[in-house]
């Protein structure tokens, strides 16, 4: 049993997310950035994401009533076990009574904790995800955040012990600007030349506004089309442009369907990599092919398999 | 039917219908949609029908974008042909209870007014029709039904309502729909169902798909309640 005594502004249970019940409504939901919640997971062993926890910003506080195995990845960037500052990339081995504090989110706004096995946490549509806005997932089933004094059950693989290291290749992004890559797609071509060129060579900034269900962007306004559109299914990260021409890029839990026009979607590993961006990050938009998409991620993906790889040997 | 695809995001592809109305649009997504479905693929990993499009949304790690435009092409002709068995269209009618005397915080004086007729006008408009789900979405098991008479299609309100209860009826321009649980919205409300929507536990757990079709009947407060009674004892 793993017990919050600080759950913070925003923890939720997460896994892969809610999947193939978009067609009724229900939100993905999941980890807002993906990549640094598989690290997570991989440090503690588990062969994909298993429940786990998304902390927004630090200040978070958890003591275990058994040993276990646990990684820390994403914003985290001063991590304190009973007072004790350790690396934050690599796993770490917990005895009963052990104190965890997220004392600083450097590296980004969302932290991800995995525990070896995973949390027991029940599923909802086949995920125990949190989404508040659906009331789905969660300790209780029912979307609620994570309180001071919850309790996040061990599942029976919890006791395994591993000790992996990130890779030094592996490097935190704390960019203040992003270069987010579009894949173009959507309503594109409704816009003109005017319009796209005004999208691609400016310079936008994360506004506070965001949420877990959209990045909504400040700066100089585009021409937006004129044309509404029937309400038409979302993907994450599909870049809308509303009437008042600033573009919104829509998350994790974004609702299902909507009737803006999009001019794409950004390429998932820099979605990851915006939902660590707080207010104030500046970011442009590139525009990309699908197969110039596909050639990025084969090439991610292969590098991803040997570090996993080698970490494994290095590390045992 | 003719179907346009383009490229939505790096792992999805979404089908435009290119027909001549709302309806046959509607008609060619739901087609396109079922025989996908009856082709069990197993690299789709969400399949999003709306009013005239269809979002497919794929495993990457299992195919790519030419395979998927390939199957759904030919699943486009499968649709074209009628070959697939169209168990929406010929569905019977999902008939509706509606208890147009509550919530006593409704919008029927404010459709009545905006479309110059009565109240029970608009009751009696808005159960004539027959309805068609076109889309689900904004929330868990929400369905956007239409097309209402015109004579009282009526704007969204200027500032949404903070809460509008769980079973809602509500119109806004020419769309209707149920509120399935609880939520802030902004489309105005003639009334309440008593039939639960949507809930996690059932199988089913959402009443509708699209391609549905939905009457609605005018019900009194008591048999509401009653009705209301019997659907939480079955939960």
């Amino acid at each position: 049993m793993l017990t919050f005594i600080r759950a913070g502004v925003l923890s939720l249970v997460v896994d892969k997310g809610r999947q193939g019940f978009q067609n009724i409504g229900v939100t993905q939901g999941g980890p807002m950035d993906q990549s640094s919640c598989l690290w997570a997971n991989w440090l503690v062993g588990n062969q994909t994401i298993l429940a786990s926890v998304e902390i927004l910003a630090s200040d978070v506080v958890f003591t275990t009533s058994q040993p276990c195995t646990i990684a820390l990845t994403g914003g985290v960037s001063v991590l304190k076990i009973n007072q004790h500052t350790m690396n934050v990339r690599q796993s770490h081995r917990l005895r009963a009574g052990d104190k965890v504090c997220i004392a600083e989110n450097r590296f980004g706004l969302r932290s991800y904790l995995a525990i070896a096995g995973g949390f027991n946490v029940q599923q909802v549509f086949g995920s125990c995800t949190t989404v508040t806005r659906d009331g789905l997932g969660g300790l209780d089933g029912k979307g609620t955040k994570l309180a001071d004094g919850d309790q996040l059950p061990f599942s029976n693989h919890s006791l395994a012990s591993v000790n992996r290291t990130i890779p030094k290749e592996v490097s935190e992004k704390t960019s203040t600007h992003l270069s987010l890559r579009v894949i173009k797609g959507y309503q594109i071509d409704d816009f003109s030349a005017v319009q796209l060129q005004q999208l691609f060579s400016r310079t936008f900034t994360v506004s506070a506004q965001s949420s877990r269900m959209a990045v909504r962007l400040e700066g100089d306004a585009i021409i937006a089309p004129s044309r509404s559109l029937y309400s038409e299914g979302i993907t994450r990260g599909a870049v809308q442009i509303p009437p008042q021409g600033l573009p919104i890029i829509m998350l994790n839990d974004r609702q299902t369907v909507g009737g803006y026009p999009k001019i794409g979607s950004i390429l998932s590993l820099d979605c990851d990599a915006l939902a660590q961006s707080a207010a104030g990050v500046t970011v442009s938009f590139e525009p990309i092919d699908i197969q110039d998409a596909h050639n990025i991620l084969s090439l991610h993906h292969a590098r991803l398999k040997r570090w996993f790889e080698e970490g494994k040997e290095h590390n045992g | 039917m003719s179907f346009n695809i383009q490229i939505a995001s790096e792992n999805a592809l979404i089908v435009y219908s290119q027909s001549y109305s709302l309806l046959q649009n509607n008609q060619a997504i739901t087609a396109l949609s079922e025989a996908l479905l009856a082709q069990q693929i197993n690299e789709i990993l969400e399949l999003i029908p709306a009013y005239q499009s269809l979002l497919v949304v794929f495993d990457l790690t299992q195919t790519d974008h030419y395979q998927m435009q390939q199957r759904i092409k030919l699943c486009g002709q499968i649709a074209s042909q009628g070959n697939h068995k169209l168990t929406n269209d010929e569905n019977k009618v999902i008939a509706l209870p509606v208890c147009y005397e509550l919530p006593q915080d409704n919008d029927l004086a404010r459709i009545a007014m905006h479309n110059e007729i009565s109240v029970n006008d608009v009751i009696t408009l808005h159960c004539d029709v027959t309805y068609r789900v076109f889309s689900l979405g904004f929330a868990p098991g929400f369905a956007f039904m239409g097309e209402t008479d015109p004579k009282i299609a009526t704007p969204r309100l200027d500032s949404p309502r903070k809460v509008v209860p769980k079973g809602a009826v509500a119109i806004a321009d020419r769309q209707t729909a149920i509120y399935p649980n609880e939520s802030p919205g902004g489309w105005n409300i003639l009334g309440l169902c008593p039939i639960s929507l949507f809930d996690p536990n059932k199988q089913p757990a959402c009443l509708f798909t699209v391609g549905d079709l939905v009457k609605f009947s005018p019900i009194d407060s008591q048999q509401y309640h009653s009705l209301l009674r019997e659907n939480e004892g079955t939960m």
